[in-house]
């Protein structure tokens, strides 16, 4: 309550200044402050919504008013905001830790005016040492989670390539370690469509007839109906829509999802850095947006990736297959594989990935292990996820219970013969690395750094080249000495650099 | 059987017009009723075709005027192009079609 008071009076002494200076400008710059000030509240406090989630949020309900001409997310959650008529309006909606959601430091705004105007504002300003700032570590962007989906409303109809495009897709991604759910053709309907958040997918590919409806997108999901289908379709943010149904050879009806179907149902949990793949048409058409892609950019996705016009069923598949072959097979970023497509000439319109600064997305190499009854959970692998990016390996392994353990071992193949030439010893709260002296001996430590325990998770980064020197390729595989335990029970997890 | 034979000339006649009148695609005929929606698609994607014969293949010609020749058909309120081969179509009870015109897109 205390937290509240304080926060009220600042904002209301802020919006008091600010009225004070732009007159009759003020009243919506204040109602729309107040607004994004009480939404972001009640996100995260009642929620629950994670603070960065909470934020991007409101940068697009902003955006979606007539009167701002620009919202930017800066550092720190915040925003800064300038309105058609010149005025700005800096929001300081930082927290007190990273991924707070219970503890969000008081709201302060601030008002930045033309140079004339500055000086009632300038009384506002917090000094730079009063400000905590939480420290960002970066990480590369990837899922974060090892699950996928397959949304294929079209698999009984025209499929170009052999095998069809969505058991190629699948294959792919098994081989870096993702368990894949099908959706196919009924299957892939609204009510498996409202559920797309609650799966936790860190890769969702779907794949239909999509259209451009004008500052949102429309994606057909299954069943056809032969006739004009009600207008209730039971779900909020549907529009009927007629295609050709090749399977039936006849034009049929069906309902398309559009932004506010997205909005409305993909709203329970955060994706997971998710990365989305539509092989529709327009499924990442400039005209479409924001709709749907937006959303779930705004909700935890970490990119979309879709055509940005009307694609045939040939470049469809043919650049979805190339695609997932580059980016799992591969290992290589979306702008890689995206450029890969563009390559082939199969254009226009052209693959394009959304925004348009996460083309260093990738996906993570993952490997699952089974629950070994011998050994303790607290130090049992369970899975492994592996990211290479920024010139460092990103490790997490997960095991069956919190872990607790003196010691285990993060075992390096360089050279692709099948023995280590690096040991990384894994301790609860450091690692080390440790190059091959002679066969089997490990005696020259090139790099220490920290581990973090999380949950049943512990992470770790290493530099790529002081630890594994040139090598474009890591073999990797776990051994605990004493729980005996090895993750994979044989061979190993191929990284690329 | 004489006297007749005026009546069925006249029928002849009739019906040879009314044949000639629905060749083609069939879809010429126009009442002041508003057409349904499965009418009105049937006839979107029968035109799509003529006009994309008709513009060499060019999709954004074909929609353009598939759009144009939709807006003179009574019922239908307002349509709007999206994008190169998809029309909005709004008719005057109100209800809303998007029509995805094509057979080799996605």
């Amino acid at each position: 309550m205390k937290f509240a008071r304080k926060c009220g009076l600042i904002i209301c002494l802020l919006l008091m200044s600010a009225s004070t200076v732009w007159g009759a400008d003020a009243a919506r710059i204040t109602q729309l402050a107040s607004k994004v000030h009480s939404d972001l509240i009640q996100d995260v406090k009642i929620r629950k919504v994670q603070l960065p989630i909470a934020v991007s949020q409101q940068k697009a309900f902003l955006l979606a008013q007539p009167d701002i001409q620009e919202v930017k997310k800066l550092k720190g959650n915040n925003l800064m905001v300038r309105f058609k008529d010149g005025n700005e309006l800096l929001m300081l909606l930082g927290e007190d830790r990273l991924g707070s959601a219970d503890q969000i430091a008081p709201v302060q705004k601030k008002v930045l005016q033309s140079a004339q105007q500055l000086t009632p504002a300038k009384k506002q300003l917090v000094p730079v040492t009063q400000l905590r700032r939480p420290l960002f570590k970066l990480v590369p962007c990837a899922p974060k989670s090892n699950k996928a989906l397959i949304f294929d409303c079209l698999e009984d109809d025209a499929n170009v390539v052999s095998p069809k495009i969505w058991q190629q897709v699948k294959s792919d991604l098994q081989s870096l370690g993702y368990s894949v759910t099908t959706r196919l053709n009924n299957s892939a309907n609204l009510a498996n469509a409202a559920q797309i958040d609650n799966g936790e997918y860190g890769v969702v590919m779907m794949r239909g007839h999509g259209g451009d409806l004008g500052g949102d997108f429309g994606f057909l999901v299954r069943p056809w109906y032969t006739s004009y289908p009600p207008a209730n379709s039971g779900y909020t943010g549907t529009i009927r829509a007629s295609a050709y149904n090749h399977a039936a050879s006849a034009t049929q009806f069906g309902y398309v999802i559009t932004g506010t179907f997205s909005s409305t149902y993909w709203a329970d949990k955060a994706f997971p850095s998710t990365i989305f793949f539509l092989e529709s048409c327009h499924g990442a058409d400039p005209g479409a947006l924001p709709g749907m892609p937006t959303w779930t950019t705004n909700h935890g996705a970490s990119v979309w990736v879709g055509w940005n016009e009307s694609v045939s069923f040939n470049c469809g598949d043919n650049g979805t297959d190339l695609f997932f072959q580059k980016i799992a097979t591969e290992q290589k970023t979306v702008s890689e594989a995206v450029n890969a497509v563009y390559a082939t000439g199969c254009r226009p319109p052209e693959l394009v990935a959304f925004p348009n600064n996460k083309g260093a997305c990738q996906l993570a190499v993952w490997k699952f292990d089974g629950n070994e009854s011998a050994v303790a959970n607290s130090r049992d692998f369970k899975l492994l996820r592996l990211v290479s990016g920024m010139g460092r390996l990103y490790a997490t392994v997960s095991f069956y219970g919190a872990p607790a353990f003196n010691e285990f071992f993060f075992y390096v193949d360089t050279s692709g013969n099948a023995a280590a030439e690096v040991l990384v010893k894994c301790h609860g709260n450091n690692v080390e690395v440790y190059k091959q002296t002679q066969p089997g001996l490990f005696n020259n430590k090139v790099y220490t750094g920290t581990a973090t325990k999380s949950g049943n998770d512990y992470s770790f980064d290493i530099p790529w080249n002081t630890s594994l020197g040139s090598a474009s390729t890591a073999k990797i595989w776990l051994y605990d000495m004493t729980g005996k335990d090895r993750l994979p029970n044989s061979g190993s997890v191929t990284l690329k650099k | 059987m004489k006297r007749l034979f005026p009546i069925w000339l006249g029928l002849f006649l009739f019906m040879g017009t009314a044949c000639v009148t629905e060749s083609g695609t069939g879809i010429e005929s126009r009442s002041n009723e508003q057409l349904a929606p499965e009418e009105l698609v049937k006839q979107a994607d029968a035109k799509y075709v003529e006009f994309l014969a008709s513009n060499d293949g060019d999709r954004v010609a074909a929609t353009n005027k598939t759009a144009a020749y939709l807006r003179e058909l009574p019922g239908v309120k307002e349509v709007t192009v999206r994008g190169s081969d998809s029309l909005f179509l709004i008719m005057d009870d109100g209800n809303e079609l998007l029509l995805m015109l094509g057979k080799n897109r996605l």
